[in-house]
């Protein structure tokens, strides 16, 4: 993909990262929409953001369209529900191919499903294990 | 350089068709509602406007209908949240280029911008091109393109002008005016339709002061 | 061979008795633990209760390729998973699922599960087809390859009287059941059609016009 300045992407969960990561990406300059099925949710965005949100179920293809999906940069998939996420993350590759999508998952045991569709996850429980993992091991290597 | 007028009454809208005009190095104004882009619109030549519907006070379907009555013929693209048939069919009615949805992308604000400033060369080239075709007395050419100007300018004065100067050559004055007065009725500033049109009244007049005359000399012969 | 259901309440208990009346080896998988200890006292199939769009879950029932699975969840995002677990996992071959928004009918035929049944759909066909005496499509079936087509014969429709072999239908097309005084007839080449006859018609959606044209004289 050429280096675009402005990016398309849009933010499914309005939860904590993906009002997090929406706020990040707008600062940046790139345009986001973020998508959730209950409007109190996009009290979570910082006064500073910059995109567009729209109320809508991401499991009724409606509210993705509704997102201009067609033309997304990139999707992400940061629902609270991995199920949920799966759906939105297969619909954006294999009806839109958007070019890149990535889905926060809590439970590690459905990657596999991930990864033959070319999505990247985000597991937190993993990242937690490694971060921890590391920090064991420059704890205990100090203390030798 | 190219400059387009945005009117929203949401900052963060301004702001993002701002900053997708200025990735194709285009400059903007930008204004809150209809009565500051009217003004704005008056103050400076700008080759777009890109409006949205909803705002408080003149609103966007307002603000069309001003620039149509005013004859402004500035292509204008809508952006709106809007999404139902009746709104865009309206929209077209009153002669945008083209109804943009939000959210949008920088893309289609870039695409709808070129497209704008592509309409505003064409008027000006097919005029030239029409003009020549008319000089060589090439007739049928010239009403073909002209044809199609029409209908993609119905409110500007070029169209009605050059059909005046295709009469004129063909010898039918009276056709010719008919549509030279069209052409000021439809925007008093066009100066090429007046000068035109006030050559040939004075000719007009002139021949029947002569006729006149000669009519009168006539009747003292007798 | 097993069949099993994945998700569902009182569809899958009914479907469950049904099914085991009829001899079938059902295994029934629910989240709901109540629901899960209610059913195995009432019907005699293997009940596991968990979530069936977990891997491990499946796994517990011991699918195999040849089983039938049908998921039921009212969840169109977990029937999508556990219909993608069973298909690129589990090399199952027949997955059936239920969706809720009848626009995901589409979605899931692109996203590669062939089977897709929309209830909402269904029955809205078939109120369509009591309330109107016109022109109903009752199903498509063979992704869309074919189509069932149902329209009752008024007076003036120009096949009334004719044979049905000489009617001229097109290829691709013909006239699979007659419903006649309440009696459903399986017509056969000399069979002739009357006015009020109900008509069921197979055919391929390139000669759906064709055909429904010789019927009835109308586009």
């Amino acid at each position: 993909m050429a280096k675009k300045s402005n990016l398309y992407i849009i933010i499914v969960g309005c939860g904590r990262l993906g009002s997090k990561i929406a706020g990040n990406l707008s600062n940046k300059g790139h345009s986001v929409v973020v998508v959730d099925k209950h409007e109190a949710s996009f009290e979570h965005l910082s006064q500073e953001f910059t995109g567009f949100s729209i109320v809508g179920n991401a499991t009724e293809i409606e509210s993705l369209k509704k997102a201009k999906i067609d033309k997304a940069d990139m999707v992400l998939a940061f629902t609270n529900n991995d199920n949920i996420n799966y759906m939105v993350s297969q619909v954006a590759k294999e009806v839109y191919q958007t070019p890149h999508v990535i889905a926060r998952i809590y439970n590690p045991d459905n990657v596999e499903l991930f990864k033959q569709i070319n999505v990247k996850v985000i597991i937190p429980m993993i990242l937690a294990e490694t971060f921890f993992n590391k920090t064991f091991e420059e704890i205990t290597e100090e203390e030798a | 350089m190219p400059v387009f007028l945005i009117v929203d009454d949401e900052t963060q809208i301004r702001n993002m068709i701002k900053k997708a005009l200025e990735e194709l190095e285009f400059e903007s104004d930008s204004v809150a509602n209809g009565e500051e882009a009217l003004r704005a619109l008056f103050d400076k030549k700008y080759d777009g406007v890109f409006t949205d519907l909803r705002m408080p006070g003149m609103d966007g379907f307002d603000l069309l209908n001003a620039m149509n009555e005013e004859s402004m013929n500035i292509p204008r693209v809508v952006v709106s949240a809007y999404t139902e048939a009746e709104k865009i069919i309206k929209s077209f009615q009153k002669g945008i280029m083209d109804f943009i949805t939000k959210p949008f992308t920088p893309d289609e604000i870039k695409n709808a911008a070129k497209e704008m400033l592509k309409q505003r060369i064409d008027i000006k080239e097919t005029a030239q091109y029409v003009k020549g075709l008319i000089q060589q007395n090439a007739y049928s050419g010239a009403e073909k393109y002209l044809s199609s100007l029409f209908s993609a300018y119905p409110s500007s004065p070029i169209p009605h002008y050059l059909m005046g100067l295709k009469y004129l050559k063909e010898g039918s004055e009276l056709k010719a005016i008919k549509h030279l007065k069209a052409s000021c009725a439809l925007d008093e500033r066009y100066e090429p339709a007046k000068k035109l049109l006030e050559e040939i009244l004075t000719e007009q007049g002139s021949k029947n002061n002569a006729s006149n005359k000669k009519e009168k000399e006539n009747g003292k012969e007798e | 061979m097993k069949i099993i259901l994945a998700g569902g309440r009182r569809i899958t208990y009914n479907l469950a008795k049904m099914l085991i009346s009829k001899g079938s080896n059902v295994v029934v998988i629910n989240k709901d633990k109540p629901y899960c200890e209610e059913l195995s006292r009432e019907i005699k199939a293997l009940i596991i209760n968990g979530d069936a769009s977990k891997i491990e879950i499946l796994q517990r029932a011991e699918i195999f390729e040849n089983d039938i699975i049908l998921a039921l969840t009212p969840q169109d995002e977990d029937n999508l998973i556990i219909s993608q677990l069973c298909i690129k996992v589990l090399n199952v071959k027949n997955v059936y699922t239920l969706v809720n928004d009848p626009e995901n009918v589409e979605v899931f035929n692109l996203l590669g599960i062939e089977n897709v049944i929309s209830m909402t759909e269904m029955l809205s066909g078939l109120i369509e087809q009591r309330v109107s005496s016109k022109l109903t499509n009752i199903m498509s079936f063979e992704k869309g390859k074919g189509l069932v087509i149902q329209l009752t014969v008024e007076e003036d429709f120009p096949a009334i009287g004719i044979a049905l072999k000489d009617l001229g239908l097109p290829k691709g097309s013909i006239v699979g059941a007659i419903t006649r005084d309440e009696e459903l007839i399986v017509p056969h080449g000399e069979s002739v059609l009357k006015p009020g006859d109900r008509v069921a018609i197979m055919c391929k959606p390139s000669v759906q016009t064709e055909t429904v044209k010789i019927i009835s004289g109308k586009d």
